[in-house]
Parts: C-alpha cells; sequence; structure tokens
C-alpha cells in the first residue's frame, strides 16, 4: 500500500484523493459500518462498500471536490443499497394487508388489544447497556429491508418523506404504511424481548404470527 | 371528531414525519388527553427515534468502543485487492 505514498509529485495529494485503495484506508470502515447498518449482513456490506469506491472510481472525473470526499462516497453507498434492495423484491418483506397486519396489535373497534405500557421505556437507563443494544440490533433486523432502510433514511438522516418515496419508488400512502409498521414492529419487538413487564405467553404466539406473516 | 386508538396512533407515527394539519392537532391531543395507552406509544415511538439516531451515530460516527470494530482485516486487505485488479483492468 506504498504505492501512492512513495510517489512525491505535486499532484501526489489529487492522486491520492482519487485512489480507491487510499479510500479504504481514510472511509473503509465509516462506509463498511454505515452499509452494514442498513443491510444487517457483513458480506453485502462488503459487496455494496467494493461497488461503491469501483464506481466511485468510474466516475472520478465528476467528483469535483464540491463536497467533502467522504459525503461523496456515502452519497454512491446509499444508491448502492437502494439498488440492492430494489433488485431483491422477493426480500422486500411487508406483503401482508395493512389492515390484517394491523389485526394484531387492534380490536374491530380500533382499540388496542394490549394497551402500550407508559412506564416500560426509559431510553436514559437503556442507553449504557450494551445487552440491550443487542436486543435493539436483533430487532432491526427482524424489519423487512425495506422498512429498515425508509425507518433509516427518515430518522437518522431526517430525509425529506417526498425524497424517500422517489428512492424507494413508492407512494406517499405507501411509505406512512411502511413507517409505521417499522415503529410498531420495533416497539413490539423490545417490548417482547427487553421490556418483558408487557409481555405474556400468548403475545408470544401472535407476535411469532405476526412476524411470519410479514416475511 | 373522535378518533380511536388505531387512528390516533398513526396519526402519532405521521406526527414524526409530516407536519399534522389543525384538525389532525386537535383529534390527537383530545385522543391522547384521555388514553394512557397512545399517550404511551407516543412516548415509546419518540423515544424509538432517538435510539435509533443514537445507535447509528455511535456505530458510524463517534470513535467505537471495541464493541464494533468496523471493516475487518480481511476484509480490508480483500477490498483493496480486488480495487487494484479492477483499475488495471481499465
Amino acid at each position: 500500500m506504498n504505492g501512492v505514498d512513495s510517489n512525491p509529485t505535486p499532484e501526489s495529494d489529487t492522486a491520492r484523493s482519487l485512489d480507491p485503495a487510499a479510500w479504504v484506508e481514510r472511509h473503509g470502515d465509516v462506509l463498511y459500518r454505515y452499509a452494514l447498518v442498513r443491510v444487517r449482513k457483513p458480506d453485502i456490506a462488503e459487496d455494496l462498500v467494493q461497488e461503491t469506491l469501483l464506481a466511485a472510481w468510474r466516475a472520478k472525473d465528476g467528483f469535483a471536490g464540491q463536497s467533502a470526499e467522504r459525503t461523496w462516497l456515502v452519497g454512491i453507498l446509499r444508491h448502492k443499497i437502494m439498488d440492492h434492495l430494489r433488485s431483491r423484491s422477493r426480500g422486500l418483506g411487508d406483503t401482508v394487508s395493512h389492515s390484517d397486519w394491523l389485526q394484531d396489535f387492534f380490536d374491530e373497534r380500533g382499540n388496542w388489544k394490549r394497551m402500550p405500557d407508559p412506564a416500560a421505556v426509559k431510553p436514559e437507563a437503556l442507553i449504557e447497556n450494551q445487552e440491550f443494544w443487542a436486543v435493539f440490533d436483533a430487532c432491526l433486523d427482524a424489519l423487512a429491508p425495506r422498512s429498515r432502510e425508509a425507518f433509516a433514511r427518515r430518522v437518522i438522516e431526517q430525509e425529506e418523506t417526498q425524497d424517500i418515496c422517489k428512492a424507494l419508488k413508492v407512494t406517499a400512502t405507501n411509505l406512512w404504511v411502511i413507517l409505521f409498521r417499522a415503529r410498531t414492529q420495533m416497539r413490539q419487538c423490545l417490548t417482547l424481548k427487553w421490556f418483558t413487564s408487557e409481555a405474556k405467553p400468548e403475545d408470544e404466539s401472535r407476535q411469532q404470527r405476526g412476524r411470519n406473516q410479514a416475511r | 371528531m373522535m378518533i380511536n386508538c388505531k387512528q390516533a396512533t398513526e396519526l402519532v407515527c405521521q406526527s414524526l414525519d409530516r407536519p399534522l394539519s389543525w384538525r389532525e392537532r386537535l383529534q390527537l391531543r383530545l385522543h391522547l388527553f384521555m388514553c394512557a395507552g397512545c399517550k404511551g406509544f407516543q412516548k415509546q415511538s419518540q423515544a424509538l427515534d432517538r435510539l435509533l439516531q443514537k445507535r447509528f451515530h455511535d456505530l458510524v460516527q463517534d470513535d467505537l468502543d471495541g464493541e464494533f470494530d468496523g471493516m475487518p482485516e480481511e476484509v480490508c486487505d480483500r477490498l483493496k485487492q480486488k480495487l487494484r485488479d479492477a483499475m488495471e483492468k481499465q
């Protein structure tokens, strides 16, 4: 990896900034973690980072340095993640109709089957707890990939909903349903796996059924 | 004017993603005033968003505490090799 560093010409700075191997050194960890948080699978994250860097290298003339190098690379990675999700339409999940899905939570009059316990979640008590984060990750894993991506784009990156609709190729109404499901499912999963005060054995089977249906 | 818990939770979720109309705000506020369950759902939904933000920032943007090491060495080496191969071909 010294090929770049051993070149002391004045252009070496530019050359270095457009060298994918140097990108791996400088941004590899961030890109890899970013992809891993989104797709949850190490081998896919690796492929996506690779595709990103290759695409970046091919498009390097288009990178005029208006944006920071990392921002530019993350932007390409985001597209790669979307392409990946779209190419695996079988894995997108949420095939259950919204009203069927809601039956797990609400009765025919729209009342809770089991009331959320307002005292159950105290995030400030959780954030130092490593075991909690393992459960949190497991719950993220259980989301349909498209739900997770929509949820991540909306919450983490505060992306406007119309932009997420465009990227995911869904209508605004679809997006509300996807986000609603993602939040409700995360909440339900955390409640069952962590906030056991609200969980009862009969809920376990219902939740299991709901999850199977969602696949 | 009255909405049920199902409608209230949908409004709670949408309120995190778009501005509600004055009518929706009023309906939701009325419902939450009377319904501890949906109030709990709202608190938990807001907390959930904060937790997800924190998880992401911990993993991607901050220095790590060793719990998650980023790209494994062999992945890094493999990537560099593949990139070099690809560049030579072009």
